[in-house]
């Protein structure tokens, strides 16, 4: 499988590392000299000096052979563009980008971009749940953000602790996935009391997740 | 009409001008600030100085609720996603876009909002005309 990375830097060189360790014919295509002739000594790949929106800079660095395509650049608008020059004139199936500002995130999205990854937005929900709280980790957002499946640890003082699921009156929009007690998963019903240490699965709108976590986590 | 350009170089001010002159409602969106120096006196539309790139700015110049949106930047990147961002975001009816290499043209395709302006080939077909006119 031959796999063309667009981009500089760290993170073009150390990933073009590892896909070339795994037996991926790399392509990689950056428009400075001296990076490109750094990378040529160092890798085992093939490396094109040039613009990487040039359809004839594309099609000399192997474009109809290529199976994926990866835009790294810090661009967004260049990311897009190459991404759908790789599709529309290569027809390379799968491209994937990322995203520098969260805000395009959508339009990657409609525009068939196959795997989106949205950095600043990784990055900045990673170092928020690392310094926010211990007890309380984000699993995951689903659809950029309109559902969160987050994890609570039931502190000895959260409202919750010590009762039934029933009583402690979650809005419709928060729901309970599912407890881990002492390393058993349990389904939470009605009748299922919530004991502190118990992990719980939350998944609920990104709004009421706040909520969630006074209810079940307490003030902190 | 209403319009809004995106880009105040030589062209976008040119064509500001021209269309604010002839009673069209114009908004143009620059980067840089110094460049709104070259809009006419006699312009009478909106400035709006920031990165069209970012949805915010367009938000600001009202596309949302252009009837043209005219993207006109030296920059065929630049401009292939803004004019994406007027279609797909904001759900202008039409957009018109200025297009630098011509080999570019086919990745257009699929926008049925969006009109192409190759700039390099008015040019050859001008040259063309003038020597057939010549010629004839």
């Amino acid at each position: 499988m031959q796999i063309m990375l667009v981009g500089g830097g760290k993170l073009v060189y150390h990933l073009a590392k590892r896909l070339i360790a795994k037996g991926y014919f790399v392509v990689v295509i950056n428009k400075d000299e001296i990076y490109t002739k750094e990378l040529a000594r160092e890798l085992n790949a093939t490396i094109v000096c040039g613009e990487a929106s040039d359809k004839d800079i594309l099609e000399d660095a192997g474009a109809f052979r290529t199976d994926v395509l990866v835009a790294l650049t810090q661009k967004d608008h260049d990311n897009l563009f190459i991404c759908k020059m790789a599709k529309e004139y290569f027809g390379i199936e799968r491209t994937t980008s990322i995203v520098n500002n969260p805000d395009n995130e959508s339009l990657f999205k409609k525009m068939g971009i196959n795997g989106i990854f949205n950095l600043t937005e990784l990055l900045s929900s990673l170092i928020e749940q690392n310094v926010v709280s211990e007890d309380i980790r984000n699993l995951v957002t689903l659809e950029e953000g309109k559902l969160s499946v987050s994890q609570i640890i039931i502190p000895e003082d959260a409202p919750a602790a010590g009762k039934k699921v029933r009583v402690i009156n979650l809005p419709l929009s928060i729901v309970l996935g599912g407890i881990i007690r002492e390393g058993n998963v349990i389904i939470p019903r009605g009748e299922t009391v919530i004991k502190p240490g118990d992990k719980v699965l939350v998944i609920s709108l990104p709004e009421d997740q706040a909520l969630a976590i006074r209810i079940l986590g307490g003030e902190n | 009409m209403f319009i809004v350009i995106i880009g105040n170089g030589r062209a976008g001010s040119m064509l500001a001008g021209e269309l604010s002159r002839s009673g069209h409602e114009v908004v143009v969106v620059e980067k840089v600030a110094e460049n709104f120096k070259r809009l006419p006196v006699d312009f009478s539309g909106f400035q709006v100085e920031g990165d069209a790139l970012e949805q915010d700015i367009l938000k600001n110049a009202r596309v949302d609720q252009a009837d043209t949106v005219i993207v006109i930047t030296g920059n065929d990147k630049v401009n292939y996603m803004v004019a994406k961002l007027a279609e797909h975001v904001f759900k202008v009816p039409k957009i018109i876009v200025r297009l630098t290499d011509h080999k570019k043209l086919h990745i257009y395709n699929d926008s049925k909002q969006i009109e192409v302006v190759s700039q390099y080939d008015l040019l050859v077909k001008g040259m063309l005309d003038s020597i057939g006119r010549i010629e004839g």
